[in-house]
C-alpha cells in the first residue's frame, strides 16, 4: 500500500512539474539505487527471480545519456554439509536515447555492452573453495521512462533484455527502477 | 517533443545487433561441451574423506543436460511404457582454468551421479557384470515418490520396471544422498540383482524400501495378535513365499551394502548421509548386533513372523517372537542383510591377507564370486517346492563352490558359517530385553 501511494505521489509530481529536458545541454547523472528483478531458469527449468542491486554514473548531452552501470546479485543452494554460493557482477556501459516526452516522462531506448563475471563458492564440511568464471561479454537493450523532478532528482523504470554467454535463458528479461540525481 | 534522427536509429539498430551477437544462443555454452569434461565436485578417494576433486566425466554428449554414454537424467519423472519420462534438468557451470564448476547443488549432484555411473560401469566390467546394464543409466532426480512408508525423502531407490535409479529430495543436514558414492553403488547393485535373480524368480522387482512382511502376507495389524503354536493358521505355502521374498530382499540389501563397500572401500558409507543407520548397516563386525555371524532358517522364520505379528507373545514353551533391536517391522530386511555384508567383508579381509592382494583387488575378487553365484541362487530359488524354505547359510556354500583358487583359511571361514545357531527341533528363543521391559510395564 505504501509503495502504491509512493508511486502515485511521484506520478502527480511529474505531471505537475515542467518538462526539464531543455534546462541544460550537459549534465552529470548518478543513479545511486537501481533495484532490479531479473528472470532466470534454475536447473529444474523453473523460473526464479534474482534481485540485483546496483548503481550507475554517467552524463547527459541533450537527450542522449551514457553511463556505466554496476549490478550484483547472489544465490545459494545446498545444506549445512555441502553448499554452493554464487555471485554475479555486471559492468555495463549503456547508451540511452530519449525519443519523446509525454507528460514530463521521457521515453527512451537504450543499448549496452559490457562484462560480467561469476564467482562460485563451494563449501564442503566447512571448507570453502572460490572459483571465478573470469570476465565474460554481455550486452542488453532496454526501453523505459524517466522523469526529472525539481531539476535534479531522477526517477525511472525500465524493462530490458540481457544477453551473455552463460545466461539461462538467453537473453533474459529484467525490470528495474532507477533513482538518481542530475547536476 | 523532441524526435530522434535517422542516424540515431541506424546507430541504435547497430548497437542492438552488436549486443545480441554476444553469444546470444538460446542455450549456454555448456550445451556445446562434449567428450571428456573435467568437473570439480565432491568426491571420495579411498581412505580419505569427501573433498572437492577434479573428476573427468567421459562420453559427455551435452554438459548442459549432463547427458552422455553413462547416464541420462530426468527431473521429477513419470513413467510411460516402462520408461522414465520427463524434462531433462539443465546443469549450470562456470569454467575456471579449464575446469567446470557447478553453480548450484542440483548441477553438482548431476555431475557427481554421472561420474559414479561411469565408474560403476567400470566395476561391472571388472567383475563380470558388463553385459547386464546396457547404455546410459536412467536416473530420476527430485523424484516425487508416492509409495509412502517414508521413502519420499532422504532416500534412493532402484526401480526394476523402468531399470532406473530414483533419487528423492534430501532434507537432512548431512551429505546429500545424491553425492554419497556408497549409496549410489548400493542402488546400482540392485540393478544387477534384479536382472540375475528377481526378474527370473519373482518376475518383478520385489517391493521397494518401506514395504514390509505384513504387506506380503496381507495381514492387517491389530493391537494384540496372538499365536500360541508353531502350527499357525497361515497357509504354509503363503508363508514360505513370504519367507522367500523377505529373505531375497534381505540378501539383496546385504549384497548391495557389500557392493557399496567394494566400490568405495568405506565400511560406514551409509552414515555419511544417514547417521542413524550406522549401527544396523555398518560393515564393521564390531558394529554387529551381538556379534552374530550367521542366520539359519528357523531364525529367519521367527524374524519373518515377528515382523508380521509384532512382539506380543507369551513365553509358553512353544513359539516366541524375537527381532534384534532396531530391526522391527520393515527394517527387518536391512538388519538381516547386514549379516551377509559383514561376513562377505570379513571373507574379503581374509582373501586380501591370504593371497597378498591389494584392498581393491581383494574386494573385486569376492565381488566377481558374488556375480557368479547369483544365477545359481536364482536356480536354487526356482527349484524350491512351494513349502520349502531356503536355508540362509546355503548362500555361503555357493560362495565356497564359486571362489577361484580357494585358500584353506577362506574355506574354513565359510564353513564356520554353516553352523546352526539354534537346534532345528526348537523354536524357542529368548525375549529381547526390550520386550521383557515392555511386558513388565504392562503388568
Amino acid at each position: 500500500m505504501k509503495s502504491l501511494l509512493l508511486l502515485m505521489g511521484v506520478l502527480m509530481l511529474a505531471v505537475s512539474a515542467r518538462a526539464e529536458d531543455a534546462a541544460r545541454d550537459w549534465a552529470a547523472d548518478i543513479y545511486f539505487y537501481n533495484p532490479e528483478i531479473r528472470y532466470e531458469r534454475d536447473p529444474n527449468q523453473d523460473w526464479v527471480t534474482r534481485q540485483p542491486v546496483g548503481f550507475a554514473i554517467g552524463g547527459r548531452y541533450h537527450d542522449t545519456k551514457v553511463f556505466l552501470e554496476y549490478s550484483s546479485f547472489s544465490s545459494s543452494s545446498g545444506n549445512d554439509t555441502l553448499s554452493i554460493a554464487r555471485q554475479q557482477q555486471d559492468y555495463v556501459l549503456w547508451l540511452q536515447q530519449k525519443l519523446l516526452t509525454i507528460w514530463s516522462f521521457g521515453l527512451y531506448v537504450s543499448a549496452g555492452a559490457g562484462l560480467y563475471h561469476e564467482t562460485v563458492t563451494t563449501t564442503l564440511y566447512g571448507t570453502g573453495e572460490n572459483d571465478d568464471s573470469g570476465l565474460q561479454l554481455m550486452g542488453g537493450v532496454g526501453a523505459g521512462a524517466e522523469v526529472l523532478i525539481a531539476n535534479h532528482f531522477i526517477i525511472g523504470a525500465e524493462g530490458r533484455l540481457l544477453a551473455g554467454k552463460n545466461f539461462d535463458p538467453n537473453p533474459q528479461g529484467s525490470m528495474l527502477v532507477r533513482l538518481g540525481v542530475e547536476f | 517533443m523532441k524526435l530522434f534522427g535517422i542516424r540515431f536509429v541506424q546507430s541504435l539498430l547497430a548497437a542492438i545487433l552488436l549486443v545480441f551477437s554476444f553469444g546470444c544462443d538460446r542455450n549456454p555454452d555448456s550445451d556445446r561441451v562434449s567428450g571428456d569434461v573435467t568437473v570439480r565436485i565432491p568426491w571420495k578417494l579411498e581412505g580419505q574423506n569427501y573433498q572437492l576433486q577434479n573428476v573427468t566425466l567421459s562420453g559427455i554428449h551435452s554438459l548442459y543436460e549432463l547427458s552422455g554414454d553413462y547416464a541420462t537424467f530426468y527431473e521429477s519423472p513419470g513413467i510411460d511404457s516402462d520408461h522414465l519420462v520427463g524434462m531433462r534438468p539443465k546443469a549450470r557451470f562456470i569454467k575456471s582454468k579449464g575446469v567446470f564448476i557447478p553453480e548450484d547443488d542440483l548441477s553438482q549432484q548431476l555431475a557427481v551421479i554421472y561420474g559414479h555411473m561411469q565408474r560403476l560401469k567400470n566395476l561391472d566390467d571388472a567383475t563380470g557384470a558388463s553385459t547386464l546394464n546396457q547404455g546410459p543409466r536412467d536416473v530420476g532426480v527430485a523424484v516425487h515418490y508416492q509409495g509412502g512408508n517414508g521413502a519420499d525423502k532422504n532416500n534412493a531407490l532402484y526401480e526394476g520396471t523402468t531399470d532406473s535409479i530414483l533419487i528423492v529430495p534430501y532434507t537432512m543436514p548431512d551429505l546429500p544422498i545424491a553425492v554419497n558414492s556408497g549409496i549410489l553403488g548400493h542402488e546400482h547393485f540392485h540393478s544387477l540383482y534384479f536382472k540375475l535373480v528377481e526378474k527370473k524368480v519373482f518376475k518383478q522387482r520385489l517391493i521397494t524400501h518401506g514395504a514390509n512382511v505384513l504387506t506380503i502376507l496381507g495381514i492387517t495389524p491389530t493391537p494384540e495378535m496372538g499365536i500360541t503354536s508353531t502350527d499357525s493358521t497361515e497357509n504354509e505355502a503363503d508363508f514360505a513365499q513370504a519367507y522367500l521374498q523377505s529373505f531375497s530382499r534381505g540378501l539383496n540389501e546385504g549384497l548391495a551394502d557389500f557392493w557399496a563397500w567394494v566400490y568405495t572401500g568405506n565400511a560406514d558409507f551409509i552414515a555419511d548421509s544417514l547417521p542413524s543407520e550406522l549401527t544396523a548397516r555398518s560393515l564393521n563386525m564390531d558394529e554387529a548386533v551381538g556379534g552374530i555371524r550367521y542366520v539359519n532358517s528357523n531364525m529367519w522364520k521367527v524374524y519373518v513372523r515377528a515382523a508380521a505379528q509384532q512382539l506380543s507373545r507369551t513365553e509358553d514353551g512353544t513359539y516366541v517372537g524375537y527381532t534384534p533391536p532396531g530391526c522391527e517391522g520393515n527394517r527387518l530386511v536391512y538388519c538381516l542383510g547386514s549379516y551377509y555384508s559383514r561376513n562377505l567383508k570379513s571373507l574379503t579381509d581374509i582373501v586380501k591377507q591370504t593371497r597378498g592382494l591389494s584392498a581393491i583387488d581383494a574386494r573385486q575378487e569376492v565381488a566377481r564370486t558374488v556375480i557368479r553365484v547369483l544365477p545359481q541362487l536364482a536356480d536354487a530359488f526356482l527349484n524350491l517346492k512351494p513349502t520349502d524354505y531356503y536355508e540362509p547359510a546355503a548362500f555361503y556354500r555357493l560362495i565356497e563352490s564359486s571362489m577361484t583358487n580357494l585358500q584353506p583359511q577362506e574355506k574354513e571361514f565359510l564353513q564356520n558359517l554353516y553352523q546352526p545357531t539354534f537346534s532345528d527341533a526348537s523354536n524357542k528363543v529368548v525375549l529381547s530385553a526390550q520386550t521383557k521391559a515392555a511386558k513388565q510395564e504392562k503388568r
